[in-house]
């Protein structure tokens, strides 16, 4: 690929980050943008295990009937689990409803509204452990000096907490599917999380079983920023309506999630209908399965080589400007170099992630109410108060690419630092400034010395941009894990994903020897070009 | 070739050069001149200030007094130096078009006469596919296309065979002959004898005198 080829698709990349932006801007019907975690699992939100390009769930359904209800367009924003009050408070999305708990604590940052689904906790244990005939687990009380896998952030926690469960006693999983997974596994004793997710889990696999005690009961509500109170109020009312008039017990009944406890809510029974077959795990097999998965997995590689195509130019770039200051003549460029290099190298780049990208909205509007009026006219043509609320892939890519750029700057001046001095003597002798030795002499040959080290940082950026999925970025990891979660075969899928990063990274590989031949090819003997000169 | 050095007029003048080198005062005031067509060999112990005395006369590094008078000075270091990214019209060509500023036309036709000088005709080969005689006189071309009136030169036959060094001699020879004044740096006693007009020798930090 030629140099002008790849600024074409850099660019290419860059107009379309800014065309979504600008679209989002001018977008006719009022959006109700909601935010859900889809790699979370079934059956709230979740990539449809036969059209992962879908997002399904009884979440999904109570949204699209609540925004249509509203006269708005539902919008899913995903976002880690654990995030999506940040999503929320960063103005990303609207509204959340994806099986948040109503908790005293939550309340105090952001608004429930009126519940639409009562859950309760429930147990699950290996098949052996519930034989009838030796009934060993009946409920909690059962379970004491055992350990219990739960959901990380989920209500379980506090449930088991109360019943006097010590901390290193419940083991806590990012993910819906590990409790299960690790209580098939023997590594926990049993799962607790709530009935929902419990039954769902439970009823799929045929080791595990569902203890039928419930407990701890408590509710699913919306969450609303507390200062939108007016969509708050109207997000009751259309719930309340709902509940009413049996749209919300048809969405339940069609998710088999229409038990007696949601009357205690309101909810009256809808005409029941046929429960979707994707709703209950089936699944094809075979070559339909590849067919069916392919698109997805492809889609999310391709914007694995998106954030590593955008974020490795710029990161050695950047990194280059980096490293030229930290060996510049002037303090205070050494010391702001060093300062960056230090803190993006000594910070884990997940926090950074997480930090900019939900900061970046706040710092938007406070940018845009701070200017004056003619920059602000020119911000609304990038989407005013919101200019910084980029989508989550460039965001991504950016962030990639300003932490690489630290460890790029190092790996440039390292380069620099091997241009044998006498370089700079031969430059000055003739004539040439500071500034053009370094441009002219120093920096071709710094970079090819850097190049084998800068080629092997690609290599692990390939694999460090799956950290983004945490903003809600679809990459070729989140999307074969939710396929994994809704299709009941995470290690399956995380194989593939494993062989497709095999296969970008050897990839990446050979673009860089491709490289490094081009510029031997075009003469440069390496450093041993001297070495060779002096002893002929 | 063989005219009094007295009778033209110096082209280079040293007058009282004084530097200091990690604590220690390397040159305490060394005088003296080279005038065109000369070939002048600096000679002296190592650790004698040969090399320093070279750099100060290019300005490469700051003295501490005296004086420096000359009329465009090339500096040849040691083993060329050349810049291995760049091929041998490339290196030629760098300073005429980034310091002089000069046009594409005319700085290839200023670098290829330079080059023409040294009788280098491989212009797009890269130094290392070079010997290391031809490495040296590409470097003597590249400083040669500035056009200087004084050339220095450290060590231009370090690590050279007799037969590339009689070819450094010969070109060097040959540029004498056009009026260039000429300063030599060398450890290479029978390539000393050879080529120079004239010897310099410094001794604790001033030229000796005989």
């Amino acid at each position: 690929m030629t140099a002008r080829a790849r600024i074409a698709i850099l660019a290419c990349i860059a107009a379309l980050a800014c065309a979504c932006g600008i679209a989002r801007a001018a977008d006719e019907p009022p959006v109700l943008r909601w935010g859900a975690d889809p790699s979370g699992g079934a059956p709230f939100a979740f990539f449809d295990p036969d059209d992962p390009d879908h997002v399904i769930g009884f979440e999904v359904d109570i949204m699209d009937e609540l925004a249509r209800r509203l006269g708005r367009k539902p919008e899913l924003v995903r976002a880690d689990w654990l995030a999506l009050v940040d999503a929320l408070q960063a103005g990303r999305c609207d509204v959340i409803m994806n099986g948040f708990e109503i908790t005293a604590e939550r309340a105090e940052v952001a608004r429930f509204s009126v519940p639409y689904f009562r859950f309760a906790q429930q147990i699950v244990v290996r098949k052996a452990d519930a034989a009838p005939t030796q009934s060993r687990v009946h409920g909690l009380a059962d379970l004491a000096g055992k350990r219990v896998a739960v959901l990380n952030g989920s209500q379980s926690i506090e449930a088991l907490k109360a019943a006097g469960f010590a901390d290193d006693a419940i083991m806590q999983y990012d993910d819906s599917l590990a409790p299960y997974t690790e209580v098939r596994l023997g590594r926990a004793d049993a799962a607790v999380a709530e009935s929902i997710i419990a039954a769902y889990y439970a009823s799929s696999d045929p080791e595990l079983a569902l203890v039928p005690e419930t407990f701890a009961p408590g509710n699913y509500a919306a969450v609303t920023r507390t200062a939108d109170r007016e969509l708050g109020e109207s997000i009751d009312r259309a719930l309340r309506e709902m509940q009413a008039d049996g749209a919300l017990g048809e969405i339940l009944a069609r998710w088999g999630l229409l038990d007696e406890t949601q009357a205690e809510l309101g909810t009256k029974p809808g005409r029941p209908q046929q429960v979707l077959a994707s709703a209950r795990g089936k699944r094809s097999g075979g070559f339909d399965a590849v067919r069916a998965v392919a698109p997805a997995v492809l889609e999310g590689a391709g914007v694995t080589i998106a954030l590593t195509a955008i974020a490795m130019p710029l990161a050695t770039v950047a990194g280059l400007f980096l490293a030229l200051g930290r060996i510049s003549p002037r303090a205070s460029l050494r010391r702001a170099s060093l300062a960056y290099v230090s803190v993006m190298r000594g910070t884990p780049l997940l926090v950074q992630i997480f930090l900019v990208y939900f900061s970046l909205p706040p710092l938007g509007q406070w940018i845009f109410a701070a200017s004056p009026g003619l920059v602000q006219s020119a911000l609304a043509l990038v989407g005013g108060a919101g200019f910084l609320t980029l989508p989550p892939l460039f965001v991504g890519a950016l962030c990639l690419a300003a932490n690489y750029a630290a460890y790029e700057a190092e790996v440039h001046r390292a380069g620099i630092e091997a241009v044998p001095r006498i370089q700079w003597d031969a430059a000055r002798a003739l004539g040439l400034s500071r500034a053009q030795t370094i441009r002219h002499v120093i920096v071709p040959q710094g970079v090819r010395i850097a190049l084998p080290a800068i080629v092997n940082d690609l290599n692990s950026l390939i694999k460090d941009s799956c950290l983004v999925s945490v903003i809600g970025v679809t990459d070729l990891l989140s999307v074969c894990l939710g396929i994994g979660k809704s299709r009941f075969d995470v290690p399956e899928m995380l194989a593939i994903a494993a062989a497709l990063y095999l296969v970008i990274s050897i990839a990446g590989d050979v673009l860089g020897a491709w490289l490094e031949r081009r510029l031997r090819a075009r003469g440069f003997g390496a450093v041993e070009g001297h070495a060779k000169g002096a002893h002929p | 070739m063989t005219r009094g050095a007295n009778a033209l007029r110096a082209l280079l003048e040293v007058r009282g050069l004084r530097a200091a080198r990690g604590g220690r005062e390397v040159l305490r005031g060394v005088s003296f001149d080279v005038a065109a067509g000369e070939r002048v060999v600096v000679l002296g112990a190592n650790g004698s200030g040969k090399t320093t005395l070279l750099r100060a006369i290019a300005g490469l590094d700051a003295v501490d007094g005296g004086e420096v008078r000359a009329e465009g000075v090339g500096f040849v270091l040691q083993q060329g130096a050349l810049f291995p990214h760049l091929s041998v019209l490339q290196n030629t060509l760098l300073a005429l078009r980034v310091v002089k500023g000069m046009a594409n036309d005319d700085a290839l036709r200023a670098a290829k006469a330079a080059l023409a000088r040294v009788a280098i005709e491989r212009f797009d080969a890269m130094p290392h596919e070079l010997s290391g005689g031809q490495q040296q006189r590409v470097a003597i071309a590249r400083a040669l296309a500035l056009e200087p009136r004084v050339l220095l030169l450290d060590e231009p036959t370090s690590a050279l065979d007799p037969a590339a060094t009689k070819d450094i001699e010969e070109t060097l020879r040959a540029l004498s002959a056009t009026g260039i004044a000429i300063l030599i740096v060398t450890h290479d006693m029978p390539f000393a004898e050879s080529v120079a007009t004239r010897t310099v020798t410094l001794r604790d930090g001033v030229v000796e005198t005989r």
